[in-house]
């Protein structure tokens, strides 16, 4: 009685009765809806990070600080963070409901007389980064192509987590897939004799994930894709221009047996 | 120092399944719900069916809502993503799983008949469920009218659900979805009745209101089942996927939404 009244008093008072939703039967079919991680760097020192990520337009589920190497979770994983922005991955844009971002305390790069200089991880802090990464794809069962930067999300317009990130560990801990270094030695000899055309470069990004024209000219937006794609797998240079290691590193990322994670 | 060391222990055993520490001192302001969207489909099959197709196939909603008895049943939590949606657009956003709750009716859809297609009622019980259910839904997560959508407006090409019967202008009274202004209906028909916009002026609209359309200038097949959504869902009378006075009328009263006035705030 006492619990009927309690439900009649609600209704009366919240003005609308609440549906009664009945839980006996429960799909198979479903599963997390973050579906991707986003990995960025904040540009920022500490202090002006968490301000921005707390107080601002912007957010993201986690902050990893750099000395000492906290992590901070500023948004609960099942809520949708602000971090992504104008984004696109295999068919899918939009990626801030869809995702996990994690920022990282990180200067980013600066420009100096002798040309942009980047800032490097300290140790510490990827090994931090690497952990709940393992914890964040374990509880969603986030596939390893998934785990991308926000450079592989919004060419052109990002650069984060930059070329200093260091994406090979990630693969060595056998959260993300990597190309195999003797099939690219194999197929970069073969590139070295006939590089491929824009048009095939274009197609393997397009195939890769990327979001990038497919006019066969070497644009712009071509350019900065490419320079994204090598800035994760090729850090030592990133000019955006193609190249027989590109070529190689795509052709053996984009063929299927290579896109299981180890 | 030995219960430190023990806890450590515990930690190496269960094989990092608690992971890292985590500061959970502070909470970002900018923050919602991952669902952004509500999708609306009939089952086109009866109550048993659809929900064994619903919870034990490839397919799944969070939502099932029955017409004889009227029930909702809950499949899907919120919080989780379910297969409804399949490949989908919508302003600029796709693959909307993730970003959706899709509620799946009980109902019919069409069947050909010698007389042609015909479509299905859905009970005015079920439609009150259902309405209700919206409320929530939209309530819990801030999901905006212009985000309330059928299937057909985010897969046009591939569906028609929840088809031509289904009393949008309800969802409407009850400022669940958008609708066209009556008045403004009115007042903007003589200008497109003087001069009816081409086949461009049809796609940039549909493609501003939300859909994703050909903008190629040219009454194709898919700017044909692209008007057709629109018209199934604002016009159900006639939805030819042929442009008329009256689809251009509304697709610009819809598009063009007059600011309120100052009485109004």
């Amino acid at each position: 009685m006492k619990k009927f009244l309690c439900v009649m008093l609600l209704g009366l008072l919240s003005g609308c009765a609440t549906p009664y939703i009945d839980r006996t039967y429960n799909s198979v079919s479903q599963d997390s809806r973050a579906q991707f991680l986003i990995l960025h760097y904040t540009a920022e020192d500490f202090p002006t990070s968490l301000k921005l990520l707390t107080e601002g337009q912007v957010s993201s589920h986690y902050l990893v600080n750099d000395n000492p190497p906290t992590i901070y979770r500023l948004v609960d994983e099942s809520r949708r963070a602000y971090h992504a922005g104008i984004s696109y991955w295999k068919g899918a844009a939009q990626l801030n409901a869809a995702s996990i971002g994690i920022e990282i305390v990180n200067l980013g790069f600066r420009d100096t007389p002798d040309g942009r200089v980047w800032f490097d991880y300290p140790q510490a802090q990827i090994d931090q980064v690497i952990a709940l990464v393992k914890k964040i794809v374990k509880e969603h069962d986030i596939k390893p192509e998934r785990i991308l930067g926000h450079s592989d999300i919004a060419p052109g317009r990002k650069t984060d987590p930059g070329p200093r990130f260091p994406w090979k560990q990630l693969a060595d801990a056998g959260l993300m897939p990597w190309p195999d270094a003797d099939k690219v030695a194999l197929k970069q000899a073969g590139f070295e004799q006939q590089l491929p055309d824009v048009a095939w470069f274009q197609k393997k990004l397009d195939q890769h994930g990327y979001a990038v024209p497919r006019n066969g000219e070497l644009d712009k937006r071509t350019q900065d894709t490419i320079s994204a794609f090598q800035m994760k797998y090729r850090n030592a240079r990133f000019d955006g221009l193609p190249d027989a290691e590109t070529a190689a590193l795509l052709e053996v990322l984009t063929a299927p047996a290579e896109m299981k994670a180890k | 120092m030995i219960r430190r060391c023990l806890c450590v222990l515990f930690v190496g055993l269960a094989g990092c399944a608690s992971g890292p520490p985590i500061d959970t001192s502070y909470t970002a302001k900018g923050q919602d719900s991952r669902a952004r969207f509500l999708i609306i489909h009939y089952t086109a099959g009866g109550f048993q069916g659809s929900l064994k197709w619903l919870t034990e196939g490839p397919v799944s909603s969070h939502y099932l809502v029955n017409d004889n008895p009227v029930a909702i049943y809950g499949l899907v939590d919120d919080s989780r993503r379910a297969y409804h949606a399949g490949i989908s657009y919508w302003k600029g956003n796709t693959q909307l799983n993730a970003s959706s709750i899709g509620i799946e009716i009980v109902n019919l859809g069409s069947k050909k008949s010698p007389d042609g297609t015909q479509w299905f009622d859905f009970p005015s019980a079920q439609i009150d469920a259902l309405i209700a259910l919206v409320k929530k839904i939209v309530k819990e997560h801030g999901i905006t009218p212009d985000r309330v959508l059928a299937h057909s407006d985010i897969a046009p090409q591939r569906k028609p659900d929840p088809g031509p019967r289904f009393p949008w202008k309800r969802l409407a009274d009850e400022r669940l979805v958008q609708w066209p202004d009556a008045d403004q209906v009115a007042l903007r028909r003589p200008t497109f009745e003087a001069q009816l916009p081409d086949v461009e002026w049809f796609q940039r609209n549909l493609s501003k209101h939300g859909f994703l359309v050909p903008l190629n200038g040219e009454l194709d097949k898919e700017t044909r089942n692209v008007l057709a959504a629109f018209q199934m869902k604002y016009r159900p009378g006639n939805f030819d996927g042929m442009p008329d006075t009256e689809t251009a009328t509304l697709l610009d009263v819809l598009n063009s939404p007059v600011a309120p006035s100052t009485n109004d705030k």
